[in-house]
């Protein structure tokens, strides 16, 4: 069976002075993340599960029920509270995540990691032309040969379907749809092991947001990369990912087979869920 | 060895939001071997599809065994397995499932709707059209549609890319649920005469489910009546 890319045991995230009952007062069965003695709000109360090698793992949710803290997380967007995720890499080396200090999370994110936000003005520097953007990370990354660094732009560019011709122009002149599959491009060319998706056709139009799910279902067979693909979408993930896991209030209601958890889904929220979108 | 045993399943759903349980059948037995058609009959609503649904974990069973002989001859309990492992199967073409429904891009050919799970076994991409080509042929698709998505097709249209999907894998293991529904009767028996000389020659055991008495007739080697 296939290697284990990620083990996430019992992520914590309390915003705020935490207090005895923060994990207690907090979750699904109290249909809130606010702890009711101290005011923390408890963004992730206790998250755990496993990603295998090529597997893409839907996380799905309602606003505000801790998607976007978990995989910011795991990118090192932002800390954690209490818990650990192991990351092993292509070479099979096991990384403890939140135990890496500044540099060695620099290294990872430029070397192991990617990530597509919702928002482009995150994932990209619109300062920069679209070419010059995906160099950068490269060039974050340590590459030096510049012939190389071209063609490796070039290449991924077209893997997302953007003309050549637009290379060295400038993200604002782009597209919304455009601007995400240059995102992806961007987070792509380091070859990561890992790829964390946020969101990333909320907003767009329909049309739109079938050409980049079709991108993604293709890049997925095409690289040796593992995902993360964080919606609120079902349809995203009944596309896209192999399991789905359901968060409600900071915790992890049930997880499985994404078309189980779609078809014969246990918890009660979950079932609320599917049944208010088909 | 039979290619599927399963033993004493039963399954419930309970909907949280009528605290209603739902019962569906119980304690069910049967087996189905290489080169063997079995078909479930019975009355609508009696769970026949979440027979299906169970063996290819679209839905979770409560209790009973679903032994499944892998090509190394190991059973495994389908139940049991974890997660991966069922992925495993079900992309290694072990276990193939053809539903009434195909979710597909619009931006997908049905050629490539249908070149699918060797693309994910990583074929190369004019190989799997090839082979795509192939079963579309079979099962009789016009040439005409084998360019555009699915999504605009007519039900029988799409009935057929998704049956040349789900055999062009030839799984061990094949479930199909309602699989000529949508089509006519000459059609219908042309597209299931087919999947029976494959059944045959290649030695797939296939579990399907029908509602046309005439179709269970002629294309059963043996029917498990749910109740
Ligand atoms: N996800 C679900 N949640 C709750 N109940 C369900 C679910 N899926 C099926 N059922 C119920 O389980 C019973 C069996 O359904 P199933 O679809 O397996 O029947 P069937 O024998 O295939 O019927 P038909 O011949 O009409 O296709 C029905 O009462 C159905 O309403
Ligand atoms: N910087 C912050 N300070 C305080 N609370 C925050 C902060 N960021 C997120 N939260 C809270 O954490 C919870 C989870 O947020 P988030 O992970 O963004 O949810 P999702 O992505 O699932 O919509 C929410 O209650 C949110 O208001
Ligand atoms: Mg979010
Ligand atoms: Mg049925
Ligand atoms: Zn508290």
């Amino acid at each position: 069976m296939a290697n284990k890319v990620l083990e996430v045991n019992n992520v914590k995230k309390v915003y705020g002075s935490e207090c005895p009952d923060c994990l207690q007062s907090t979750g699904p069965e109290h249909a809130s993340n606010i702890c009711p003695s101290c005011g923390s709000i408890v963004a992730l109360g206790g998250v755990s599960f496993d990603l295998h090698a090529n597997e893409c793992l839907g996380i799905v949710g309602e606003s505000g029920s801790g998607k976007s803290t978990l995989v910011k997380s795991l990118y090192f967007d932002q800390s954690v509270t209490s818990g650990k995720a192991w990351f092993t890499d292509q070479q099979g080396e096991r990384i403890d995540l939140f135990a890496q200090h500044a540099a060695q999370q620099r290294w990872l994110r430029n070397n192991r990691l990617g990530m597509v936000y919702q928002n482009p003005h995150i994932g990209l520097n619109f300062d920069f032309t679209v070419g010059g953007n995906i160099a950068e990370r490269l060039l974050m990354g340590g590459s030096r040969n510049y012939a190389k660094i071209r063609s490796s732009v070039q290449s991924y560019l077209e893997k997302v379907e953007i003309p050549l011709a637009r290379m060295d122009d400038m993200p604002a002149d782009f597209s919304g749809g455009m601007q995400q599959r240059v995102q992806i491009a961007k987070a792509l060319v380091t070859k990561p092991s890992l790829l964390f998706l946020d969101e990333v056709t909320t907003g767009l139009d329909l049309s739109v947001q079938a050409r980049i799910l079709d991108l993604i279902l293709q890049l997925r067979y095409d690289l040796d990369v593992a995902m993360i693909v964080v919606t609120h979408d079902l349809g995203v993930v009944r596309l896209l990912a192999d399991r789905t896991i359901v968060m409600k209030n900071g915790q992890v209601v049930e997880g499985g087979l994404t078309d189980q958890v779609l078809h014969d889904p246990q918890h009660k929220y979950t079932q609320r869920l599917i049944s208010s979108e088909l | 060895m039979p290619i599927l045993s399963v033993q004493n399943l039963t399954k419930t759903y309970f909907v949280h939001e009528q605290e209603r349980l739902v019962s569906t059948f119980k304690n069910l037995s049967f087996e189905v071997c290489a080169g063997e058609s079995v078909v479930l009959s019975g009355p609508s609503g009696v769970g026949k599809s979440s027979i299906l649904n169970c063996i290819y974990r679209t839905c979770l069973s409560d209790t009973g065994k679903i032994l499944f002989t892998q090509r190394d001859q190991d059973q495994v309990d389908l139940i049991q397995l974890p997660d991966a492992g069922m992925l495993a199967l079900r992309k290694s073409g072990d276990i193939g499932f053809v539903t009434q429904f195909l979710h597909s891009l619009p931006r997908k050919s049905s050629l490539e709707v249908v070149a699918q799970p060797l693309l994910k076994q990583g074929w190369k991409k004019e190989e799997a059209l090839d082979a795509a080509a192939d079963q579309l042929k079979l099962f009789m698709l016009r040439e005409s549609l084998w360019n555009l998505s699915p999504s605009t097709f007519s039900g029988g249209e799409r009935q057929r890319v998704n049956l040349a999907r789900g055999m062009i894998l030839q799984p061990r293991l094949l479930l199909l649920d309602e699989p000529t529904a949508s089509l006519d009767q000459a059609t219908s028996v042309k597209v299931m005469e087919h999947i029976m000389e494959v059944i045959k020659t290649q030695k797939m055991a296939v579990l399907s489910i029908f509602h046309d008495i005439d179709m269970i007739e002629n294309f059963s080697d043996k029917v498990i009546t749910v109740s």
